[in-house]
């Protein structure tokens, strides 16, 4: 089962680097949006040939006062989608993080996906970002304290 | 073997009187939208226990596409429908989505069916994969509706 694991890093990451040996295009970028209170944050953050059009936070609730009436004690498990349109030639891989964060910058949340693919011509295709969850979840009163969504993303555009 | 037919009777002895004693509740959907630009339409409507969030148009055709196309060109577009759920039971819907003309005309529509449970901004993500509606009609498109039922 690891040497399954191990292997199935190893074509990852070929299959990342491949593209960039051949000298494709490479492109990086990173957004800070505010928290919305029905989950959708806005984004609009152009990375090549793909816009990030938004965020769709889920597995809890994001408004304070939902979040508040929450069991006391109680954790969540927040889970992101990212909200994507693809208007290039060639295929991309991506890599996506996501932090939650207050305004002072403190995380309370991060979650991120490595190599996925996004065809090319595509429109508001809607991507899960949390396939790596760190932590597994947090006192829903930490969450409440979230004010702010980081995305970060580097893409490669493949053949 | 004695287990699984002694669950099954458990089974059948608990649901029975679930089923007949759980108050359905069904609940009309007609919402209509005008598309918006880029395709993310918001609808924010409650009906019943699920909160209609937004309809995300998909595989939209290009500026390129509509210029260069035949007569018997074909679009297929499709659907992801965000949607919250905050019932304390599961509800099932069944909903058409459709996307009309100014005069209400439907150039597009399939239709989705979904039991779902408590959540917060879920995708019903496809609907409409396989269909398609002809390219030169495309830029008459003004509206999307969810027409439907709500099950409780």
């Amino acid at each position: 089962m690891q040497t399954i694991g191990r292997w199935g890093r190893v074509a990852a990451i070929a299959a990342l680097l491949a593209p960039v040996i051949a000298g494709a295009n490479e492109f990086s970028g990173e957004k800070v949006v505010p928290m919305s209170k029905d989950g959708i944050v806005a984004v609009g953050l152009e990375v090549g040939p793909v816009v990030f059009q938004e965020i769709l936070v889920q597995g809890a609730p994001s408004d304070p006062e939902a979040i508040a009436a929450l069991p006391g004690g109680k954790k969540v498990s927040p889970r992101a989608s990212v909200v994507a349109t693809h208007r290039g030639h060639d295929e991309v891989l991506m890599k996506i993080g996501l932090t939650f964060q207050d305004d002072a910058g403190v995380v309370y949340l991060r979650c991120s996906r490595e190599l996925l693919e996004q065809d090319e011509d595509t429109t508001n295709e809607v991507s899960r970002a949390c396939d790596s969850l760190s932590p597994r979840s947090l006192p829903a009163a930490d969450w409440a304290k979230v004010t702010a969504v980081r995305l970060v993303v580097s893409l490669v555009e493949t053949d | 073997m004695f287990r699984i037919i002694r669950t099954s009777v458990v089974a059948i002895a608990l649901s029975g009187p679930v089923a007949a004693t759980a108050e359905e509740k069904q609940h009309q959907v007609d919402i209509a939208r005008d598309v918006a630009d880029r395709g993310i339409t918001r609808i924010q409507e409650r009906v019943g226990s699920v909160l209609f969030q937004q309809v995300l148009l998909q595989n939209v055709p290009t500026e390129a596409e509509l210029r260069n196309a035949d007569e018997d060109d074909k679009a297929r577009p499709r659907f992801a429908l965000v949607l919250g759920h905050t019932g304390t039971v599961w509800s099932k819907l069944d909903l058409k989505l459709q996307l009309e003309d100014e005069a209400k005309g439907v150039l597009f529509s399939c239709s989705v069916s979904k039991v779902q449970g408590p959540a917060w901004n879920d995708v019903v993500g496809d609907a409409c994969k396989g269909r398609w509606m002809y390219m030169r009609e495309w830029p008459k498109v003004r509206t999307v509706r969810l027409v439907g039922t709500i099950t409780d």
